[in-house]
């Protein structure tokens, strides 16, 4: 069953090349059908392997399915299927959405390592072609030229993990014995070739210049694309290669938090400043994952959840206002329910109590704290400093300052969903279970590399 | 040997990154890391003296070191196919770059926002 999320969205998007005229239409078919599929087999609680052709695993290419990989695909879906409710929204790019759908399912469902290179660089092609939105065509040729060496890195880390241990299947490599140079290598190269995706400190140049190019990229990209990066990150350094080679991603990751942190504070343009704010989040996540341990890996994707949705809220409003007003001072006076949610997405992010974020933030910080570890919540807390600094400055901006134009047609389906994510934000506040749940399910399956072994290797379900 | 030419290769191409200024050269230079890779991935499965991984009446059984290994080459063609799709996307991008700024030259380009 689980082929089926690549293979529809896939499928539909060459029909759609066809069809344009219901390219919107064929992309909120394959959204929905794809929740549906998940829905059906709701968090599988042990290895679910699909062997395609029925080549036994290490042989061919198989896609797993189990309380990690579930929950990851569960959330990218989910915006994905939001995205395709405003088709004002998605405009001609129905197929490349699908075809980015496609790519992240496969690229979070494989159990292979070349076949993950292949779905990565599927979804930096299409990333870039969304990117390319409203013209913003240099950045998103930059960032085709950093996807690009990102994925001849992975492809080179791939080989290495290829020569050292004679198999490309995840499971069998995490079995296997390789020398510790072999190690460092490796996860040396995989940490650059996963740093563009995911944004860490050297490699994410290209982030504010496509977030802040047009409305429908840092929507799209800022939740789901990253979300499918960090899972892969999870997966590698969580679940094959056991916590090697966590030191460097663990100093990246700091770095990435302060850089990103100041960057954002200096921003004037809206969508730049919270796409940086992106850049952070995603290096408290990593440096979180880098920890290793269940529980931390857990709140890793608790946090990142709570920021994804707390985002999509951010870049849904910050780019409607950005490509209807000229001057932002003051839009929120004529729409207050977009406001409303903005401002509830953005106290979530700092961490402000009643709001998803300070769950995420508090339990991370008293596990460090646990953990010995000083320095990490020293820089969590540091950052949450600089976010109140420019949080509030937009809020202001946007709500008090002198208004001076007229009003633009509200959105009414855009602010539906903003608001809706905004209540459940705070609905996480008062019973973070919703997310936490499978959070920590995920964190477990990711840290328990014993069982991904044995659930692979053993269990043969082949064909579809 | 080999290896130090992939390596050599990737080298060229990551100068021409930072160095150049016309982003089609950018183009070039990811493409020579391409192709650098895909050197060394073949090197990789290499064995002195092998012949090709096809069951024939000279080599009727499966027998190590006399085969090269056919796995990387197969990798190889897949990655091929990958870059050149890339290259058309960065190609494609060039075309509108060209036109919406007037030259791909990073010094000459108007009206970029970065």
């Amino acid at each position: 069953m689980i082929s089926l999320l690549i293979a529809i969205p896939l499928l539909l998007a060459f029909v759609s090349v066809m069809w344009k005229r219901i390219s919107k239409s064929l992309f909120f078919l394959a959204a929905i059908v794809n929740l549906i599929i998940l829905l059906a087999s709701w968090f599988p609680n042990g290895v679910e392997i699909h062997a395609m052709g029925n080549w036994k695993p290490p042989f061919g290419i198989n896609l797993v399915l189990d309380n990690a990989s579930f929950y990851a695909v569960l959330v990218v879906n989910a915006f994905f299927f939001l995205v395709s409710l405003m088709p004002k929204f998605v405009e001609s790019y129905g197929t490349s959405l699908m075809l980015l759908m496609a790519a992240a399912n496969g690229f979070i469902l494989t159990g292979d390592l070349f076949n993950s290179f292949v779905f990565m660089e599927i979804m930096t092609i299409t990333a870039v072609t969304i990117a390319s939105k409203r013209d913003n065509f240099y950045n998103a040729f930059k960032y085709l030229i950093l996807g690009g060496i990102a994925g001849s890195i992975y492809l080179l880390a791939t080989i290495f993990a290829y020569t050292a241990t004679g198999s490309l299947n995840m499971a069998h490599v995490s079995m296997a014995a390789i020398s510790a140079s072999s190690l460092i290598a490796i996860t040396t190269l995989y940490t650059i070739g996963l740093g563009v995706e995911a944004k860490l400190f050297p490699l994410n140049g290209w982030v504010s210049g496509v977030y802040g190019g047009n409305d429908l990229a840092p929507v799209i990209l800022g939740t789901s694309v990253s979300f499918a990066a960090l899972y892969m990150v999870g997966r590698l350094f969580g679940t094959v290669f056991h916590g090697n080679g966590a030191e460097v991603l663990y100093t990246l990751a700091l770095i990435t938090i302060v850089a990103g942190e100041v960057a954002a504070l200096r921003q004037q343009n809206i969508l730049k400043a919270f796409a940086y704010s992106s850049v952070a989040q995603a290096g408290v996540v990593v440096a979180m994952i880098s920890k290793g341990t269940a529980k931390s890996m857990g709140l890793a994707y608790f946090h990142l959840t709570n920021d994804a949705v707390a985002k999509f809220v951010i870049f849904l409003v910050a780019g409607f206002l950005v490509y209807n007003y000229k001057n932002l001072n003051g839009v929120f006076k004529k729409h207050k329910i977009l406001g409303a949610s903005f401002s509830m997405a953005t106290f979530s992010l700092i961490g402000f109590p009643l709001f998803a974020g300070f769950q995420s933030k508090l339990r991370m910080i008293m596990a460090l704290f646990s953990m010995k570890d000083f320095l990490f919540p020293a820089v969590m807390l540091l950052a949450t400093l600089i976010e109140v600094g420019y949080v509030v400055r937009w809020n202001v901006r946007l709500w008090f300052e002198e208004e001076t134009q007229e009003k633009a047609e509200t959105p009414v389906v855009a602010s539906t969903i903003a608001l809706i994510l905004a209540i459940l934000l705070v609905a996480v506040f008062l019973k973070p279970e919703i997310f936490l749940n499978g959070a920590m399910k995920m964190g477990n399956a990711l840290a328990d590399s014993k069982d991904y072994i044995q659930g692979v290797l053993s269990v043969v379900k082949g064909g579809m | 040997m080999v290896y130090a030419i992939s390596i050599i290769l990737i080298g060229i191409g990551i100068y021409g990154l930072m160095t150049q200024k016309n982003l089609f050269k950018h183009l070039i230079s990811l493409s020579i890391i391409d192709t650098a890779v895909n050197i060394f991935i073949i090197a990789t499965g290499y064995v002195e003296g092998g012949k090709a991984p096809i069951y024939t009446k000279s080599l009727p059984n499966f027998a190590i070191g006399k085969f090269v290994d056919p796995l990387p080459q197969a990798l190889v063609l897949t990655a091929i196919v990958i870059g050149v799709g890339t290259l058309a996307v960065g190609a494609s991008l060039l075309v509108r770059i060209r036109e919406k700024h007037s030259s791909i030259d990073v010094e000459n380009m108007k009206g970029v926002e970065e």
